[in-house]
């Protein structure tokens, strides 16, 4: 209950901070609205009524309608900037203070914290939820305060007419709760057993409609008619659980809006009114008609009070996912530790083990490595070998669950991470390209040093280094070409090679210490990755180079190769000491070799 | 499509809307009835309590009528009311669900039905993908709401026209009152629509934007870049530049629309409201033309009328809208097929003697991908086909299986046009592996089967299917040869295991060249003459890839076999090469012939194993 409080308190605070003059607007807006029906609906017409009863004199109704009719248009007026203009650009912001965060956060999470579904879906949620978490806070502000605007206006208005009112609309109130709680608990029931039917429905139905799929589907026609009898029975099976709760539906649905609602209120307070004016005369009939009509809006008033705690309970929850996700605290923290030292220095892996997580086993064991700037390291090894692992533990995405790396010979855990990571370029296979400029994404936000050259020009260099100056010179925008149709129809989408180009230039423009290469030219033809190859020996040259690749062609001319099996490095050494040696290395290297050798 | 930029003519939006009528009664003609009645219902109801129920009790009272009497007449609405109210909530309660299910599972059948039987290009149009997504989305409960929305305008429209009626009847001069609230709707709501639509399409591509930072930001694909490049500061600028792009927009209607909306509530419900109760105040009080109990009547359906009418124009508005959405699934729905994956035609056999592109050309959105290609494959025999990305190899496999037809050009089975054959059955000929495989949410068993029976040759010739024990054999088998099995046997259940995260916690995930190994194992394990392998070993270690090769060679000695492949030592062995550049057959030969011709293939084996070889020299001499 608390807890749910204190959610409620962190949205409030966080819209208050961020816009406080459009929230106490939002505040006064849901006032305004229940007032100015009071003033029309209430006072207004029960004046009216009142002269035609009692005969009073026309410039009395007169006057006060008219005053009515002004206030109402006044206000009218910042209710139209209020809708139209102030809402559009406020709630923008308002998403923007709590999303900010969560970015901030994003960028700081561990990577281990993608690795763990839970967490990783939490996240989702969390970011998903964002939003609307903070629509339904607004929903709800808006609800209580129209609610108790009804009551204050409308409940006085009872008391002083005739109070007796009130019994009426709260033993309706109190029925239609009751009744409620067990329609709800019954809807709820039926939900929990047609949700997992309905997630089958919607997987049949997404693997149909995306492409992805279709080729799929049209080369095995068989897993289609499996897929639609699964949604068939599905389907089947919700309507089943429909129907068993059809009858008892229908009955407390029956007993919440008509025994519980119209039917003490058209049928019993009617009639009580009706004795009141017409038997026993102690109501007029103007007032009999004002309390009858608005016996709807005092009772929704009573139900939406009823129901802001479950609404907030509700939304707590999502609060608790984005406020747990808020307080994450990573173990990798950016903005502490101590500066690099200018320069490359040794890269030295002291018995470093590493595991994902702690009921998994090790995916590295004991590595020993020492690494003298310049030098060029190539790492081999089967699938799941745990090179990939090894190059996210230099690039400080993990740090090892046992031993520790050095550069300049310090622990990399000591030196501030976005400053070390600053010294590392890197390419992948899995790079991404986005939906900015063709300059920003060879930036990358990397902060500009001066060294003599414009950004523009040192963006240009990257890219003809990478071999990319070619294509560059067909972009009639060059540079500023945006990346993507995304957001623009003049946007291009560069093919596999061109990309894998921009994302090397991205280490040429970065001019890092240390350039990490994780296979990137699987994918491309013989003649690409020829030359990327050779993009690639230049973006090398003075670094410290460490290289993944199946292609043992292209690893061959390191300093060092390292071979690595089951989390291991089992051989080292040159290309030439290692097939001297005769064991893995050797035996792969043959293997692929082999077939080209009987050309 | 009669559709054009997200509009379409008045005339066919409501032709759609009965469209969609007509389709909802075909699925489920007891729910269009229900909604029919229920909305007639919900109507009159309204305007009963509005019109007559006060103004009967106010002038019974006025009249001196007895309790008795005024009671009778209460008892008998509460009766009359309440067994209609059990009709709604048995329409709510039981009707809806339920029947809401059969249009569910009638629709998407349909639609399933057609999305499996239009050609593949269809899914890659992004044109017809767009719409055809946003014709699935939601379709059920949209074709739903299109009806209750169709019924809706045409019960509001005599609503309205009756409430007219009623109060012309209290008061003849009441009635001018309500040209307020038709002109705020009919004039200026419809202005304040327009802006609103303006507006969002000023406002789509900033929101775009807000939402693909917000992708960029949570999707792992992009987290280890923005922990190792400072591209998190590029998407924190878009964000910001997006949310003043909102607000910009903002302010160029805001003007313009705080006019209109003083004008919209200033029409639709002040001058009506207060208008009419001055009117009635003079009428009453002045005049004595009017009794209470009319005057009480004319409030109540002041309020009224303004909300039927209301209530007629955003039904209006709506049944435009869904007009569109209709345009969408209608679209789809008629659309006719040009590769009908249900064609029919000659039953092909189940021997390949040649396959033969002749003159082939293949054009995708007006840019030529095959150019004037003629090839043979005959049967039995091995073909590799290599060339850049992009010069046409995947195009002209799904050329083979008839995913497209050639623009120009012809292919012949056995000498005969394959568009002649029936295509479920001439694409039963064909196993294929593809390089942008998916796994669904099944067992490793039947990801490796895809839901086909396996065939077994009863000892006389005669095929029956197989038994569970001769299928799980022949998936380990698979398995094994597309060199997978190791790896799914360290999982909790082995074959049965589930992939994918879908349905169950357990489920597994495997890394990508794990599951392109489980694509290969899908054209190992089916048994027919021809088999196709698309860059079977791009994530492959060497080991890994040789044995692969190894065992396609092994496995298809009897069959028609064609593979693309970038790792040309893979290539030699095939029996003959074709080398394709710019959609075209540039080269063709075997190996050794084309490594004489020294043309584009000797440059780019040349350029690959120049490494291997270089140190294989320097390896024998040492």
């Amino acid at each position: 209950m608390r807890h749910v409080w204190k959610n409620q308190v962190f949205l409030w605070k966080l819209c208050f901070r961020t816009c406080p003059g459009y929230m106490i607007y939002f505040l006064y807006d849901a006032f305004r609205y229940q007032g100015i029906i009071f003033l029309e609906h209430v006072l207004g017409i029960r004046y009216v009524l009142r002269c035609a009863e009692y005969q009073e004199p026309f410039w009395k109704p007169l006057l006060v309608i008219g005053i009515i009719l002004v206030i109402n248009m006044a206000q009218i007026v910042p209710d139209g900037f209020f809708i139209h203009g102030w809402s559009f650009r406020a709630k923008p912001k308002l998403y923007k203070a709590l999303k900010e965060q969560m970015y901030q956060k994003a960028a700081e999470l561990d990577l281990s914290c993608y690795d763990d579904t839970k967490y990783y879906n939490d996240f989702v949620l969390a970011v998903a939820e964002a939003e609307s978490s903070i629509d339904r806070f607004l929903t709800m502000c808006n609800r209580i305060m129209q609610a108790l605007t009804i009551l204050f206006t409308t409940g006085v208005f009872y008391l002083v007419t005739n109070w007796v009112g009130i019994l009426f609309v709260l033993a309706s109130f109190v029925l239609r709760f009751l009744i409620s709680r067990v329609l709800n608990k019954l809807n709820y029931r039926v939900r929990l057993s047609v949700n997992p039917l309905e997630r089958k429905r919607n997987y049949v139905s997404r693997v149909f409609y995306l492409n992805d799929y279709a080729k799929e589907l049209r080369l095995h026609p068989a897993v289609g008619d499996q897929l639609e009898e699964e949604f068939a029975e599905a389907d089947d099976a919700i309507r089943a659980e429909q129907k068993k709760v059809g009858v008892k539906r229908t009955l407390l649905g029956f007993a919440r809006n008509y025994l519980a609602s119209d039917f003490i209120m058209d049928g019993l307070y009617i009639s009580y009114l009706v004795y009141q004016a017409a038997v026993l005369h102690t109501i007029p009939y103007s007032d009999a008609v004002v309390l009858f009509n608005r016996t709807g809006s005092l009772r929704r008033s009573f139900a939406d009070l009823a129901d802001i705690f479950p609404q907030a309970q509700e939304n707590s929850l999502y609060v608790d996912k984005i406020r747990a996700f808020l307080a994450y605290e990573p173990k990798i923290r950016l903005g502490e530790g101590t500066d690099v030292p200018e320069g490359n220095g040794e890269l030295a892996l002291y018995d470093v083990s590493f595991r994902y997580r702690e009921d998994m086993e090790d995916t590295l064991h004991n590595i020993n490595l020492t690494v003298k700037p310049g030098e060029h390291i190539a790492i081999v090894g089967y699938n799941g070998a745990g090179k990939t692992t090894l190059i996210k533990l230099l690039m400080r995405l993990y740090d090892p669950t046992a031993g520790e790396i050095r550069y300049h010979g310090e622990d990399i855990r000591d030196y501030l991470p976005e400053k070390y990571r600053r010294r590392i370029g890197v390419v992948f296979q899995d790079y991404q390209m986005y939906g900015a400029t063709l300059a920003e994404n060879v930036i990358m936000g990397t902060a500009y040093t001066a060294t003599g050259q414009s950004k523009e020009e040192r963006v240009v260099k990257a890219l003809t280094e990478a071999g990319f100056g070619e294509r560059l010179r067909t972009l009639p925008k060059g540079i500023e070409t945006q990346v993507t149709t995304e957001f623009d129809r003049e946007g291009v989408n560069f093919s596999g090679g061109e990309s894998q180009k921009i994302a090397i230039s991205r280490a040429f423009y970065k001019n890092a210490d240390i350039l990490i290469m994780d296979e990137p030219s699987s994918a491309l033809d013989p003649i690409a990755e020829y030359e990327l190859n050779r993009a690639m020996k230049r973006a090398a040259k003075g670094k410290t180079v460490f290289y993944i690749s199946h292609r043992l062609s292209t690893t061959r001319d390191a300093d060092r190769i390292l071979m690595l099996e089951n989390g291991r490095i089992v051989e080292e050494g040159t290309h030439e000491s290692l097939l001297a040696q005769n064991g893995r290395y050797a035996e792969m290297w043959r293997v692929q070799a082999g077939r080209y050798e009987t050309a | 499509m009669a559709e054009k930029d997200g509009k379409i003519k008045r005339s066919r939006a409501i032709a759609n809307n009965f469209y969609a009528l007509r389709l909802l009664w075909q699925i489920c003609p007891s729910l269009v009835i229900h909604q029919g009645v229920m909305r007639f219902l919900g109507y009159f109801e309204w305007l009963f309590y509005s019109a007559f129920f006060m103004r009967h009790i106010i002038s019974a009272m006025d009249a001196g009528d007895s309790f008795r009497r005024i009671m009778t007449y209460i008892v008998i609405v509460v009766i009359v009311y309440g067994s209609m109210t059990v009709y709604e909530n048995m329409f709510d309660g039981a009707i809806l669900p339920v029947d809401r299910t059969a249009v569910n599972k009638g629709l998407y059948r349909r639609l399933f039905r057609k999305s499996r039987n239009v050609e593949l290009s269809c899914f890659e149009d992004s044109d017809f993908y767009d719409k055809y997504t946003l014709a699935m989305e939601q379709a059920d409960n949209r074709l739903i709401g299109t009806a209750e929305a169709l019924f809706k305008t045409m019960f509001g429209a005599v609503a309205s026209v009756c409430a007219f009626v009623f109060m012309y009847q209290v008061d003849k001069v009441s009635v001018l009152f309500i040209i307020f609230p038709v002109i705020g709707n009919f004039v200026f709501n419809r202005r304040i629509s327009r802006i609103d639509y303006e507006r969002n399409k000023d406002m789509a591509p900033h929101n775009r934007r807000i939402a693909y930072v917000n992708r960029v930001m949570y999707l792992p694909d992009y987290a280890k870049e923005i922990r190792l490049t400072g591209v998190f500061k590029v998407m924190k600028q878009q964000y910001k530049d997006a949310i003043q792009g909102v607000s910009d927009v903002t302010k160029k209607y805001t003007k313009r629309a705080m006019v209109l909306h003083w004008l919209y509530v200033t029409f639709t419900f002040t001058l009506i409201f207060e208008g009419l109760l001055i009117y009635g105040a003079y009428r009453t009080v002045v005049s004595h033309s009017m009794t209470l109990a009319e005057l009480s009547v004319i409030t109540s359906m002041m309020v009224s009328t303004t909300w039927i009418l209301i209530g007629f124009t955003e039904a209006l508005t709506q049944l435009f809208r869904n007009g569109l959405f209709i345009e969408y699934l209608r679209g789809f729905l008629e659309y006719k097929e040009r590769i009908p994956e249900d064609s029919t035609g000659d039953d092909p056999g189940t021997e390949i003697r040649s396959i033969e592109f002749k003159d082939v050309s293949f054009s995708y959105k007006d840019k030529e991908v095959i150019s004037h290609l003629s090839m043979e494959f005959r049967g039995g025999k091995t073909y590799a086909i290599v060339g850049h990305n992009g010069a046409g190899k995947t195009t002209l496999i799904k050329l083979l299986l008839r995913f497209y037809d050639p623009t120009e050009g012809s292919i012949l089975l056995n000498g005969r046009d394959i568009r002649e054959y029936d295509l479920k059955k001439y694409r039963a000929l064909f196993a294929t592996a593809f390089q942008d495989h998916r796994m669904f949410s099944m067992t490793v068993t039947d990801n490796v089967l895809m839901g086909e029976t396996v065939w077994s040759d009863d000892g006389s010739g005669k095929m029956v299917p197989a038994s569970p024990e001769e299928r799980d054999a022949r998936v380990v088998e698979a398995l094994r040869l597309a060199g997978a099995y190791d790896k799914v046997m360290t999982l909790p259940k082995g074959t049965d295991t589930i992939l994918t995260h879908e349905f169950d916690d357990e489920g597994a995930v495997l890394s990508g060249g794990e599951f392109q190994k489980i694509v290969v194992a899908r054209a190992f394990v089916r048994r027919c003459p021809f088999k196709v392998f698309d860059e079977p070993s791009s994530a492959l270690d060497p080991i890994a890839e040789a044995t692969l090769f190894d065992n396609i060679y092994e496995t298809c000695r009897d069959n028609t076999l064609v593979f693309i492949s970038h790792r040309l030592s893979s290539v030699q062995n095939a029996d003959w090469v074709y080398l394709l550049s710019d959609g075209t057959v540039k080269e063709a030969g075997t190996h050794c012939s084309l490594m004489e011709q020294g043309g584009i293939y000797a440059d780019m084996y040349e350029k690959q194993a120049k490494n291997y070889l270089a140190i294989t020299e320097g390896g024998a001499s040492a």
